[in-house]
């Protein structure tokens, strides 16, 4: 019966904190255990003693592993956390977990993709029991069909912001990271389940995949993990290459957002990643307050320009290519004014040592406030896991930003603006410079 | 199913179907082609392939731990338990000199119905051939030549792994009703 589900054990409810107090203040950071296991399937846990216990498995099958034909397939992936499995059926999946309280959600961008499962701490053998099924995803043809219209309102549901940053990334990368998390118009209905399966069979390699927990113990979680049974898989995706250019998509209207990019930094190489995270917030960081205006060169090459629009830096970091520029939401008429001052900014590179200030203190913000919520840690967490197949402390990470010095940020921004632009643009075109105009 | 029975019938040229002397040609596609002689589905694999006009599914590498979705859903062919019994009783029922299986006949009740609904559309389509010919037999007040009645040792339960899925699912889904 329901009521069942809040009773806890007296022991445990000495053990951990009652579900009425505060986990932690914000901005306070804790330990994190990490682990690698025999078939090199990395898990990491945390914060073993909040009451609420989150899990997540993480896998390597974000959408730069898809091949053309697969397209969208990384889309399906996250769409099949609430499909039927090869050992429970979705009913029982979403009913057990709901029955004790938990959620089942699912995440993933270009590399990864993750299923989170969080529950009370004392149902969290329920929420791995069906967590564990979800890495084998049975993806039967009718739930795929039946499903088709929840696809297609997901896809409905993006924003012309983030479609311009995925153009950009076409542009910027072709094939492989320019894949768009989003499965495209044309694959709906076309990917079969066979294809599907053999995507999760080549992508679900314990070698690129990771247990990652959050109020839970590190030797439950590795006992949960051993248990798991991960596909062998196959080679990770090839290193991209960088290639420039245009992917514009002209729609009615007068509203038109144009994302701008060069080269950034990858995460292997942590400095050069750091200084790309900085020069974000400090050339780009949005604004601080609703309707204002964001601070910075790009926020001053807009008010520059005149007319209203909105800028945004963008940085990317993969694990082997990276990409920095900014994405500028406008009128028509005059968002080619505003690109023209926005890219002679980027490729100015002028970067002054009070905004190199700013940049690390708001991306110590940023990374304190990542790791002080459960949420946000677990899927920093996740990430670093899987991708990088270690995690850093906050303590770690902030010491590494005060690391950069002012001049590592600027040879940053130099290699951004030297570096062939790709320009993703979506709306009325009109007026929007190609990318050979802007070199 | 037509109660009198003459074992003696002409074949009647219809001219809804090719004019060979066959009632199915093998040159047109579907739904008038020979259900027998399909390329893709499982039931290739229980029935000789003849003509194979479509390639099969691509081979993939890395095939060790790769399941087939479909491999679950292979049917049986023949009786569970072969018996002379048995099979005078599927013969006196006589839905085969239709050319009808077994899983043709069911009664739609609602389990039918979803479990029809997620045939593969091969089978769909060859389960609805079928029974439109012999809707056509019975208006025509004729059967198939012998040669063509469905055999005992041939009937394929096709439908029965998505049936007994449906099943399954709804006694699930009663059971859980029944202990919250």
């Amino acid at each position: 019966m329901a009521c069942n589900a809040s009773k806890t054990s007296l022991l445990r409810s000495i053990a951990k904190r009652g579900y009425s107090t505060c986990p932690r203040p914000a901005g306070d950071v804790s330990g994190i255990n990490v682990k690698v296991l025999e078939n090199k399937l990395v898990v990491a846990s945390a914060e073993a003693t909040v009451p609420v216990t989150r899990v997540s498995l993480v896998l390597g099958a974000g959408s730069r592993n898809e091949a053309y034909d697969t397209q969208g397939a990384s889309h399906l992936l996250r769409l099949a956390g609430g499909l039927s499995t090869q050992n429970s059926s979705a009913f029982a999946i979403a009913r057990n977990i709901q029955q004790v309280g938990g959620t089942l959600s699912t995440w993933g961008d270009r590399e990864v993709v993750g299923y989170t499962v969080t529950t009370t701490a004392d149902n969290a053998e329920t929420g791995l029991r069906y967590l564990q099924d979800l890495l084998q995803p049975a993806f039967k043809p009718w739930e795929l069909t039946d499903n088709a219209k929840t696809l297609l309102n997901q896809l409905e549901a993006v924003s012309k912001e983030q479609r311009a940053v995925e153009l950009v990334h076409k542009a910027a990368f072709r094939k492989g990271l320019g894949n768009s998390i989003y499965a495209p118009r044309f694959q709906l209905g076309k990917l079969s389940s066979e294809s599907l399966l053999h995507y999760v069979c080549e992508t679900f390699a314990a070698g690129r995949a990771a247990v990652v927990g959050v109020g839970i113990d590190i030797n439950t979680l590795s006992g949960f993990a051993q248990t798991l049974q991960f596909p062998t898989g196959s080679d990770k995706p090839s290193s991209p290459n960088w290639y420039g250019g245009d992917a514009r998509k002209d729609t009615a209207g007068h509203q038109t957002v144009v994302a701008v990019a060069g080269q950034g930094g990858a995460v292997s190489n942590h400095k050069e990643a750091l200084a790309f995270a900085i020069l974000e917030q400090a050339v780009g960081a949005g604004a601080a307050t609703k309707r204002g205006n964001s601070a910075g060169l790009f926020g001053d090459a807009v008010a520059c320009a005149g007319g209203s629009a909105a800028v945004k830096a963008i940085n990317a970091s993969y694990s082997d290519a990276g990409l920095f520029g900014f994405v500028v939401s406008s009128d028509s008429k005059d968002v080619g004014k505003a690109v023209e001052f926005l890219v002679r900014a980027l490729k100015s590179g002028a970067v002054s040592d009070k905004d190199v200030a700013r940049g690390k203190a708001l991306l110590k913000a940023r990374v304190i406030s990542q790791y002080s919520s459960d949420s946000g840690l677990i899927k920093e967490v996740g990430r670093q896991a899987a991708l990088t197949r270690n995690v850093l402390e906050a303590d770690a990470l902030l010491a590494a930003i005060d690391g950069i010095s002012q001049s590592e940020v600027q040879a940053a921004a130099k290699k951004v603006g030297s570096s062939k632009l790709a320009v993703g643009a979506i709306g009325n075109l009109a007026n929007v410079p190609y990318a050979s105009d802007l070199a | 199913m037509a109660t009198s029975l003459s074992f003696s019938k002409s074949i009647i040229d219809v001219t809804l179907f090719h004019s060979n002397s066959q009632y199915y040609s093998s040159t047109c596609s579907m739904p008038w082609s020979n259900p027998q002689s399909c390329s893709s589905c499982h039931l290739n694999q229980i029935i000789p392939k003849q003509n194979r006009r479509l390639n099969g599914p691509p081979e993939y590498t890395n095939s060790q731990q790769y399941l087939s979705i479909m491999s679950k859903y292979l049917p049986r062919k023949g009786p569970a338990i072969f018996s002379k019994l048995g099979k005078w009783a599927y013969n006196m029922s006589g839905f085969n000199q239709y050319g009808l299986h077994r899983d043709d006949c069911l009664y739609e009740n609602e389990d039918v119905t979803e479990a029809i609904r997620r045939l593969p559309r091969k089978l769909y389509d060859e389960r609805n051939y079928r029974i439109m010919r012999a809707l056509h037999l019975s208006m025509t007040k004729t059967i198939l030549p012998k040669e063509q009645w469905t055999q005992y040792e041939e009937d394929v339960k096709y439908l029965e792994p998505y049936l007994n899925e449906v099943i399954k699912e709804r006694e699930e889904r009663q059971n859980w009703e029944r202990s919250q």
